[in-house]
């Protein structure tokens, strides 16, 4: 069996795994909240297998690389990503919340990675540029860093409503200060290993190309949503409507910026 | 004002203005020539340079204001305010390592294999002279199966005095570092030739197309321009694209040097593609003999004094991005390691005094 075709297996596990997860919210019922856990279970680790299997493959064509060098990987891995942190970092009953939300997008993610036709999924060698040991880093702190600022933009909606005070034990607003906060810290990591890299490559850590600056501008919105809510200690309207600019912002910084000319063209 | 000024109110407000002018800077297209009435507007307010431009360096001095105010007020706490003011110090060194830049080189070596230079072009076009002299020795490019480029690579001898100083491999991701000057491999560029033969019937003319050459035709007021040379089109081997310009204007011409055995796999070929007829131009006739091509390595040549600075001012940035985001009493780590579940974090018996309430007291 070929990485590609776990991957599109894998689709349909979270599909189900959603298809689940709104049986229970609608009925009300508890017990399906395990269920929908395990199954997403199932399907990260069958995700991860097809993750690893991939780059298996690449080594079998004899130009074995990581796989975090073209869109279709990086949407695998963002895919991924978002699940992993959904899993491990996302607690108690406002899990079955954040599932509804997470199963369908990450499935979305990995059906366009594997049927559009303007996707591209063979394995391709490194072009020159991407052949450092900072790839490997610098694509999956970014992406961590995505998918942590995706989770929080879910509490985001959920605390749109009327708000929340971490320090009140309020799991939705803690859970997102902590995302922010994790999607920061791993999102600096991903932009100060870029500008390292940068700095080989081409001898300057930067050059204000696109990607770069929309980085920078993802970066700053969330900057300011970490000082809005240290501003007052609550996570304001203000606040979660701050984190659904900045999750804009990250999906212009991924996707958008491939429209605008820039070395960042491969991804 | 000073109240003002050091307010976490005008931080969200430069942070969000900061990344307003960057998405100006990603929709306008930065640092090239303009064009119209764009080229009218001053520099230094342009949306074209906006990188560079008083907006953006005013926003950037408001935060570096805003930041050293609020680093001020948090001199008398403890150990967050201690980190507090590393995390905010180390931004301000990543800007003035930033602008501690502009003072550095930022050039372009073009060296044809073989061939030495010791004059860097700057991003303006002026020269600039290196004190050294760097030669190609040899310039390879390898390729995968595929035709995608593998590697880049440069075989550079460093000369002083005309003796041999130094020599370095340069590579993509492996710059090389010579008398205080790093050295990039950034690009190539390949210039072919081809040796051409034209005849009439009863004289032959020989002469040499490079692109970009023109050639003047024994007939009056007839010239060739050479549009391009390919070692390879298509697979079809050497070819030449001319440009055949008279006085009832110009028809293109494309020479190839094996076209006896491309028409032997296509015997229709003049009559669907006229323009690949090497004697469709009457009375001439012409024909490729030989190709040759040579290429050229291109450097980027950088000194970046500020780098150190920015490097610092980053890693400090991140240690202290952890430690506070570890630190006990944050909020963003439950319990702090003393087990408590998350809705007991200690923000509550401890409401982070530094934190909290602050826009009001600032």
């Amino acid at each position: 069996m070929s990485s590609g075709t776990v991957i599109g297996v894998v689709t349909f596990v979270y599909l189900g795994a959603f298809f689940l997860s709104i049986v229970g919210l609608v009925s009300g019922k508890k017990e399906m909240g395990r269920l929908v856990f395990w199954t997403a279970v199932a399907g990260f680790a069958a995700h991860a297998a097809g993750i690893f299997m991939r780059w298996h493959e690449s080594y079998a064509l004899g130009i074995g690389h990581v796989p975090l060098s073209n869109f279709y990987e990086s949407l695998v891995f963002f895919s991924w990503s978002t699940v992993l942190l959904t899993l491990v970092g996302v607690r108690g009953q406002v899990r079955d919340v954040v599932m509804a939300f997470i199963l369908p997008a990450a499935a979305l993610m990995l059906g366009y990675a594997s049927f559009s036709p303007g996707v591209e999924n063979a394995i391709q060698p490194l072009i020159p540029a991407l052949k450092s040991n900072w790839l490997a880093i610098h694509v999956i702190t970014c992406f961590l860093g995505y998918a942590a600022f995706f989770v929080a933009s879910v509490f985001g909606i959920v605390l749109l409503r009327g708000g929340g005070d971490p320090s009140r034990g309020d799991p939705a607003a803690l859970m997102f200060s902590r995302c922010v906060m994790i999607g920061f810290i791993f999102f600096t990591v991903g932009i100060l290993t870029g500008s390292v890299w940068a700095q080989m490559a081409w001898g300057r850590y930067w050059g204000w190309d696109p990607k770069e600056t929309w980085a920078l501008i993802t970066w700053l919105i969330y900057a300011a949503v970490i000082h809005e809510r240290i501003k007052g200690g609550r996570v304001t309207k203000r606040v979660a409507l701050f984190s659904l600019i900045g999750l804009l912002s990250v999906l212009f910084t991924y996707f958008g910026v491939n429209y605008l000319p820039g070395l960042h063209s491969y991804l | 004002m000073l109240k003002t000024l050091s307010s976490l109110k005008l931080t969200v407000a430069v942070l969000f203005t900061i990344s307003l002018l960057c998405l100006v800077g990603t929709i306008f297209p930065q640092g090239g020539h303009v064009h119209g009435w764009a080229a009218r507007i001053p520099r230094l307010i342009s949306p074209y340079d906006i990188f560079h431009s008083v907006w953006f360096l005013g926003a950037g001095l408001l935060l570096c204001v805003n930041l050293t105010l609020c680093m001020r007020k948090r001199l008398s706490l403890k150990r967050r305010g201690l980190i507090m003011l590393l995390l905010h110090g180390s931004i301000v060194l990543i800007i003035a390592g930033y602008a501690v830049g502009f003072a550095g080189l930022d050039g372009y070596l073009e060296i044809p294999q073989g061939s030495s230079v010791s004059q860097a072009v700057l991003k303006n076009g002026a020269p600039f002279d290196l004190g050294f002299t760097v030669r190609c020795d040899r310039f390879t490019m390898e390729l995968y199966e595929n035709g995608m480029p593998k590697e880049f690579v440069s075989d550079l001898s460093f000369l002083r005095g005309g003796r041999v100083d130094g020599q370095a491999q340069l590579r993509v991701n492996h710059p090389a570092r010579f008398s205080g000057i790093s050295l990039y491999q950034e690009s190539y560029r390949q210039s072919a030739w081809a040796d051409m033969t034209l005849s009439d019937g009863k004289r032959l003319m020989k002469f040499k197309a490079e692109q970009g050459e023109v050639i003047p035709l024994p007939s009056p007021g007839i010239q060739i321009r050479v549009e391009k040379v390919w070692s390879d089109l298509m697979g079809a081997g050497p070819a030449v694209k001319l440009l055949i310009e008279g006085p009832d204007g110009g028809s293109y011409l494309w020479v190839f040097r094996d076209i006896d055995t491309i028409r032997a796999r296509m015997p229709d070929l003049f009559e669907k593609m006229p323009a690949f007829d090497p004697s469709s131009f009457r009375p001439y006739t012409f024909s490729l003999r030989r190709l040759e091509s040579s290429y050229a390595t291109g450097i980027g040549v950088k000194r970046d004094p500020g780098a150190p600075l920015v490097a610092v001012g980053g890693v400090l940035f991140l240690v202290s991005l952890l430690l506070l985001f570890l630190a006990p009493g944050a909020g963003f780590v439950p319990g702090s390691g003393s087990g408590t579940a998350p809705g007991e974090s200690r923000g509550e018996k401890d409401p982070a005094p530094d934190a909290q309430g602050e826009g009001g007291r600032a």
